[in-house]
């Protein structure tokens, strides 16, 4: 087992690393002028050379794209994840302030499509070719296929219409606020966790009639156990193996598919975060989200991965 | 009505009115002002606090939620051209004078210093400076500290931005509260007082500059003297709380200030001001802000941008662009009707206006009234334009294609689309439009590397010989053309007379000179599509003490000291 973790945690190195490279890359390639961001149109344009020359050095813009990089890097290693060049705010604030938001709403997202997905996989499992199995492949390939932004966007206008809706415009966190933290995080985390839920249904089912057709549940029938056990202790176990690996996949695609929920829903998440400095050039913010993005997608991954030999029995690493 | 209110004509007939008010109303000091007649200079007597128009009525406390344009991308207000940041920090600090923001006409009135007086040449103002005014840090303020601050204003250190004008030769300090500033070349003391009250130059301590050696770029929380002191700031929002050793014992009203970042003309600033989650939202999109007026519990106002330039600038160092006459052409085959309403469907308050302002230039009506904008004359327009280019030497267009920038907007885009058919199809001009993102524009910019470019607009202030030398003309420290004069604009006649203009204390010389000015320009046409936008505001009728009609400068009016919530 440590042997695995070992190698695995050198993989990720190589990973991390890779992707540093791309988003670096990428964000060179970009046009834009960071002066710009910071100083505004007439304070750019209003700049002698010199005072151009000054402010791009102390930037580090003069430096070679090697030694920006190499900067970065050592920034990232000592924490420093730089600061927005359109926000007086560093992006490790940016984070702290908002990551939790995002946070809550991928987890609450990923419970939610347990708590659905889950009944109407093993209901549709166990039912084969029923009309509520029909009913639930129908409703989970449905919102599988609906974009989370446009069932946002619907969401939100029936909030609106309805409810007199209206979108935070501050953070309330859960300890500060549940009601209106829920107010908040709700909205996008149902839109998310039902598009995770059709997954999880569809996992769950597909999975579920492989398992209950193995010999060990067939032995357990024949012994007697009651059917609820034979499926919740011998089957189920088994077949949500699979589950978790797309569940973990789902809290980084949770990340990511909030960029657009959170848009719609006007949720000040890092989702947010991320489309306004994307939309403003603004470099640093744009860079060290994408990666704590990665890093967040690799961990999760490797948790996952060191998840299944505590499920499973019959998985060794070593 | 309201663009009548609004028009750049009413509002510089109410300054020059303004300007011959304040003349007479304030004494009989020998400094030349416009008119002719005694400079402005503050009352004797009993000492001037800023209070709220109804002060009687007013309430105490509460919270004011401002929907702020923003985040400031950094905190050096000197160095900023951007609301963001002189909307967000105007509330912590106060100016030397201030323009009276509870009156359109934005008469000056005292801030830190409490009197003036001016010498008989105009080329120095003495300050009597308030006594008793403490830093948010408990430093005491003295004169010093307006010197620290006006030298980091005009003479910022080499690797630091100002980007102020103001025409300072030297500031000295006479004594603890006396202080003395020398001009570097003549100015109406309007002019010159009104450019000290820009929203920008706030009065910080000469402590903090030394700390920070000028550069206040990282610095949030340098300390003022104004009416609200620093308590946090987020990613989301800025909270002010109400200075309770605030020298002015009327103000502020309310206690605490909130800023919250929506961004302007956007719906996420409108959901928010009309959902109620904000009290007042600056910049509203066109739709929000006829919502707001149409809103029984809300008001709303336009103010003008005191921004001078164009919507599409010609480089006229490029040929055959060089040619005065093709650039008229351009701008005859351009339907300014047509103009107009396509700037309009952004924002309802934009109008055709001339090159400067009136006096100087045509009001919108006139304008529209005459050749070639009144949509009659059209047909003589397109003529004179065909006219013209063969006069030049393209009868049948110009063999070639020309690179015509244009800012990343939905307003520059569709502008420069309509502006590239018209032309193609009159006159036989291609052009090839390069959309590029306003962080990208500045390069182009100063480059020169376009034909034509879109957004070809510079920073206003107070001073406007000052914006017209940014727009049209050369720095003269430098001797090079200015950092806003896109089109690359030289005439030695216009900047000979521009010297006499911003010199000139006769009000009717300085009308005559300024219409020299703006004929050269109307001749020569470096840019097409003068036009000139509004900002609006709307806030719930809770909130007392705003004006009720906008003037045109807005920038001035955000510390919140005479406002209060009735409720």
């Amino acid at each position: 087992m440590r042997r695995y973790l070992a190698r695995r945690l050198m993989l990720v190195i190589p990973t991390v690393l890779g992707v540093t490279m791309i988003i670096f890359i990428a964000m060179r390639l970009l046009p834009g002028d960071p002066l710009v961001a910071i100083f505004g149109l007439e304070g750019a344009r209003r700049m002698t050379p010199e005072q151009r020359a000054n402010l791009e050095q102390a930037l580090g813009l003069r430096d070679p794209y090697v030694v920006q990089y190499a900067k970065w890097l050592r920034d990232i290693g000592s924490g420093e994840f730089g600061k927005s060049l359109l926000r007086g705010d560093s992006v490790t604030q940016f984070v702290l302030r908002r990551g939790p938001i995002t946070l809550e709403i991928a987890i609450l997202a990923t419970v939610l499509s347990w708590l659905v997905g889950f009944p109407v996989g093993i209901v549709s499992a166990l039912r084969p070719n029923t009309r509520m199995d029909f009913a639930s492949r129908f409703f989970s390939i449905l919102f599988v296929a609906i974009p989370g932004f446009w069932l946002g966007l619907v969401v939100v206008l029936a909030l609106i219409l309805w409810f007199d809706y209206k979108a935070p415009i501050l953070p309330v966190y859960p300890w500060e606020n549940v009601g209106q933290n829920l107010q908040m995080v709700a909205g996008p985390a149902v839109v998310l966790g039902l598009g995770f839920a059709g997954f999880v249904a569809r996992m769950v089912r597909s999975s579920l009639l492989e398992v209950i057709q193995e010999d060990y549940v067939r032995t357990a029938r024949a012994k007697g156990v009651h059917e609820q056990l034979v499926i919740a202790r011998h089957a189920l176990r088994n077949a949500i193996l699979p589950v978790i690996t797309w569940s973990s996949l789902f809290l980084g695609v949770a990340l990511g598919g909030s960029v657009a929920v959170e848009k719609a829903f006007g949720v000040p998440g890092l989702g947010l975060t991320m489309i306004d400095a994307i939309l403003d050039r603004d470099l640093p913010v744009v860079q060290n989200l994408v990666l704590l993005y990665v890093v967040v997608f690799v961990v999760v991954n490797l948790i996952t991965d060191m998840s299944y030999a505590w499920l499973d029995p019959r998985i060794r690493y070593d | 009505m309201e663009r009548r209110l609004c028009s750049r004509s009413g509002m510089l007939g109410l300054l020059v009115v303004l300007v011959l008010a304040l003349a007479i109303a304030f004494g009989p000091a020998a400094a030349p002002a416009l008119a002719g007649t005694p400079a402005p200079t503050a009352q004797s007597g009993e000492p001037f606090y800023m209070k709220a128009i109804d002060h009687d009525k007013a309430k105490r406390g509460g919270t004011l939620r401002l929907a702020a344009h923003g985040p400031p991308s950094m905190f050096d207000i000197y160095a900023s051209g951007t609301i963001a940041n002189v909307g967000a920090q105007a509330p912590m600090y106060d100016l030397l004078v201030r323009q009276d923001p509870r009156d359109p006409k934005l008469p000056i009135v005292p801030s830190l210093a409490t009197s003036w007086t001016i010498s008989a040449d105009g080329m120095t103002y003495t300050f009597a400076l308030r006594r008793g005014v403490k830093f948010h840090d408990g430093t005491d303020f003295s004169a010093e500290d307006v010197k620290a601050t006006f030298d980091r204003i005009v003479f910022p250190p080499p690797n630091l931005l100002s980007l102020r004008i103001l025409p300072i030769k030297e500031t000295v300090v006479l004594d603890r509260y006396t202080v003395q500033m020398k001009l570097s070349e003549p100015r109406d003391s309007y002019t010159f007082l009104a450019s000290l009250a820009g929203g920008w130059n706030v009065i910080t301590s000469k402590k903090a500059l030394d700390q920070y050696k000028g550069d206040l770029k990282q610095v949030d929380n340098f300390p003022g003297t104004g009416p609200f002191m620093y308590k946090s700031r987020t990613t989301e929002s800025w909270e002010m709380v109400r200075n309770p050793n605030y020298w002015n014992p009327y103000a502020p009203y309310v206690d605490r200030i909130v800023h919250v970042w929506l961004k302007a003309w956007t719906p996420e600033l409108a959901a928010a001001l009309l959902g109620g989650q904000v009290d007042w939202g600056m910049w509203l999109d066109p739709s929000a802000y006829q919502k707001v007026k149409a809103s029984p519990t809300m008001s709303g106002l336009i103010w003008l941008a005191p921004n001078l330039g164009s919507w599409i600038g010609f480089n006229t160092e490029r040929a055959p662009l060089t040619d005065s006459r093709v650039r008229r052409a351009l701008h005859l085959a351009l339907d300014q009707d047509a103009l107009i309403k396509i700037t309009q469907q952004f924002d309802p308050t934009v109008q055709m206006a001339d090159y400067l302002p009136p006096p100087y230039g045509k009001s919108y009506e006139e304008l529209m009234k005459e050749y070639p904008y009144a949509p009659a004359t059209r047909e003589k327009a397109i003529a004179d334009a065909k006219k013209l280019m063969a006069e030049a030497g393209y009868p049948n267009g110009i063999p070639k294609t020309f690179d015509f920038v244009v800012r990343e907007s939905p307003q520059n885009r569709q502008l420069a689309a309509y502006a590239q058919a018209e032309w193609e199809r009159l006159l036989g001009v291609k052009t090839n439009l390069e959309v590029v993102q306003v962080s990208a524009m500045v390069d182009r910019q100063v480059a020169g590397t376009f034909d034509m470019i879109s957004h070809a607009q510079c920073l206003g202030g107070a001073d406007l010989s000052a914006t017209i030398r940014m727009c049209y003309s050369i720095n003269k420290t430098t001797g090079k053309k200015s950092d806003s004069n896109f089109t690359n604009f030289r005439n030695a006649e216009f900047d000979k007379l521009l010297d006499q203009f911003s010199a000139e204390m006769n009000a009717q010389r300085k009308t005559q000179l300024g219409r020299q000015l703006n004929q050269i320009l109307n001749n020569e046409m470096p840019s097409t599509g003068v036009l000139v936008n509004g900002r609006a505001y709307g806030w719930y009728n809770y909130v007392k003490g705003l004006p009720t009609v906008g003037g045109n400068s807005d920038y001035n009016t955000y510390q919140w000291d005479y406002v209060w919530l009735d409720k």
